[in-house]
């Protein structure tokens, strides 16, 4: 289905470009941009090798403020605490959901590589010039994002094989992005993802939500039944989304949605992946478990009705760990290769 | 076999699967999505069935398929559900872009929410493109709420947005439509509408399918082994009920 005219295509990027994290790309482009024009290193081939462009000093400069603004946060005890480093990461964050989407797209089949090699290869150059921002996307496992340069003759974000397209999986991503799109608008999800990215709405919000949720406590937080509502349609989407897809893709497709799915099942980001947050929520328990153990979950809902929409939320639950768990393996994984690759190529002796 | 060309466009939630350089004298099939679906994954997997086996089953190689989404939240009735399906079928039958050629016939499939707006566009003559009902080949209604649903009785004020209330069992515009339905049926004689349930189905049940009548709908309603959910989405294409449903809709 790659085939696309040019009107179907320019829509198709579009649709990708323009989604709810398009203001992340506007943001990170002025805050990451280089000062001034880059002379960008050109192969023959015409490849862009990022890591071999000769930066003006005023760049240097900047390329040393940003690797210290996108430094991995689990270097630091108190992680990134600046709000002014925190916007900048998360706007590279959002920025960079468009390169992922495309390469998944050219994985797909619904984006032919051709289409995208000229927006992809000026996001790169855009965004992943400094070796500070190249760090970020090695560090947060923005797997996708290499693959997506080699496809498209960028170098300096580590050697990888891009797999080959299935051209018959387009509307698998064509929906995933019309649920991505939905889930980044939605006010309700926002609510739920905000909450699990610790903005609250009065002290202690969070504990009183788990102990309320767990039985220990008698009076609900003021936002509750909306925090519970939130839950509820984040766990829809995400498992509407998931459940077309075949095991061995929900890795891949799992990957962009991986900030969230640490946090609903209790993890962290650590040098080697995904680790459970022991501190936190010990061995066993997570947002994900308090949630579908709590007796609060199918509350004012008649006896057998209640039965089968908890069995039903429980699935979904369990698909999205499917989901999860299958990301931290391929985390893992692309992890221990690039370790491989780097002692193969003696970088570490 | 030839496989069907997609347009997908996201920014407008709808996607049409065609025939390339077809539309003149072809037939579409609009699909409709239910409460806070979206206009593909509601469906599962059946898009992308259709793409695969559409040009190989006899039935439906005349049909294209259009895949229609709307915002829930910013849905307040049922007649905006109808609107967005009539300026659809009307630059289809009209041959305007996106559509290559006029459309010569359609048919209306809809899943929960959605068949509450394929409803009310049968009964809305109003809101009619010009000798839709002539061209209207069949309605199916997959999980359609004849009572409204269990669902919106739960957390409705924080979920569904306006629409939500209009889900309730028994509520004002239900009973409106129902009562339209009702009236104007006898009269416009659209083709009969088909409705299937779920046997596993608590979010808009199977019991009221006895109990309330609309008018026009062919009886006994039809039941499948499946949850609301799952209702619209195969599992496979060679043995799925949900297939011989949809190919029957369109034979």
């Amino acid at each position: 289905m790659t085939n696309v005219s040019d009107e179907e295509l320019r829509q198709r990027l579009a649709g990708i470009a323009r989604g709810p994290w398009a203001g992340g790309m506007v943001e990170a482009r002025l805050k990451l941009a280089p000062l001034g024009k880059l002379r960008a290193s050109m192969t023959s081939a015409r490849t862009i090798a990022l890591d071999e462009i000769q930066l003006s000093t005023s760049n240097k400069q900047k390329s040393r403020r940003l690797a210290r603004v996108l430094r991995p946060h689990f270097e630091d005890e108190e992680g990134i605490t600046n709000p002014t480093d925190i916007a900048t990461r998360d706007a590279l964050d959002d920025a960079l959901m468009v390169p992922q989407l495309y390469e998944l797209a050219v994985q797909t089949g619904y984006l032919p590589a051709e289409g995208v090699k000229q927006p992809a290869r000026k996001i790169l150059r855009d965004l992943l010039w400094s070796a500070g921002a190249r760090g970020f996307v090695a560090t947060y496992d923005y797997i996708a994002v290499p693959m997506l340069a080699a496809r498209v003759a960028v170098t300096g974000l580590g050697e990888v094989q891009p797999p080959e397209p299935n051209p018959n999986a387009a509307l698998r991503f064509a929906g995933f992005l019309a649920h991505l799109r939905a889930f980044y608008i939605d006010e309700q999800i926002q609510t739920w993802t905000r909450f699990l990215d610790d903005y609250i709405n009065e002290e202690n919000e969070q504990e009183m939500l788990w102990r309320y949720l767990k039985g220990e406590r008698k009076n609900a937080p003021e936002r509750a039944g909306e925090l519970l509502a939130g839950c509820k349609l984040f766990v829809t989407s995400l498992a509407s989304a998931f459940h077309v897809f075949d095991d061995d893709e929900l890795d891949r497709f799992g990957l962009i949605h991986a900030y969230w799915l640490q946090k609903f099942f209790g993890y962290e980001r650590e040098g080697s992946g995904y680790v459970k947050n022991v501190e936190l929520w010990g061995k066993s328990d997570s947002w994900a478990h308090t949630v579908t153990t709590s007796p609060h979950l199918m509350e004012g809902i008649d006896g057998k009705i209640a039965r089968v929409f908890k069995q039903q939320f429980l699935d979904q639950v369990k698909l999205i760990e499917r989901t999860f768990k299958a990301v931290i393996a391929l985390v893992k994984s692309t992890r221990r290769n690039t370790n491989q690759r780097r002692m193969e190529s003696g970088l570490y002796r | 076999m030839p496989q069907l060309d997609l347009l997908d466009r996201q920014e407008e939630q709808w996607a049409l699967l065609r025939l390339t350089q077809g539309g003149a004298g072809r037939s579409l099939a609009i699909f409709v999505h239910g409460f806070l679906g979206d206009h593909l994954t509601t469906w599962g997997r059946l898009p992308e069935m259709l793409c695969e086996h559409a040009q190989s089953e006899p039935v439906l190689t005349g049909w294209d398929f259009l895949f229609l989404g709307y915002p829930t939240r910013k849905i307040v009735s049922y007649l905006d559900i109808a609107r967005l399906i009539a300026t659809q079928w009307d630059k289809a039958a009209m041959g305007k872009p996106p559509f290559e050629g006029a459309y010569a016939r359609l048919a209306l499939l809809g899943h929960s929410l959605g068949t509450l707006g394929i409803r009310q566009l049968l009964c809305a003559e109003v809101l009619q493109p010009l000798k839709m009902l002539k061209v209207l080949h069949s309605v199916t209604l997959f999980g359609t709420p004849l009572n409204g649903s269990n669902l919106a009785k739960f957390g409705a004020s924080f979920v569904g947005g306006e629409i939500a209330q209009a889900l309730k069992p028994g509520n004002p515009q239900l009973r409106m439509l129902r009562s339209w339905n009702e009236s104007v049926q006898p009269r416009l004689q659209w083709s009969k509408v088909r409705v299937i349930l779920g046997t596993d189905d608590q979010v808009v049940g199977n019991e009221y399918a006895d109990l309330i009548d609309f008018a026009g709908d062919v009886r006994p309603a039809s039941l499948l082994n499946f949850d609301h959910k799952n209702l619209v989405k195969p599992k496979d294409w060679a043995g799925s009920s949900i297939r011989d449903e949809i190919v029957g809709a369109l034979q």
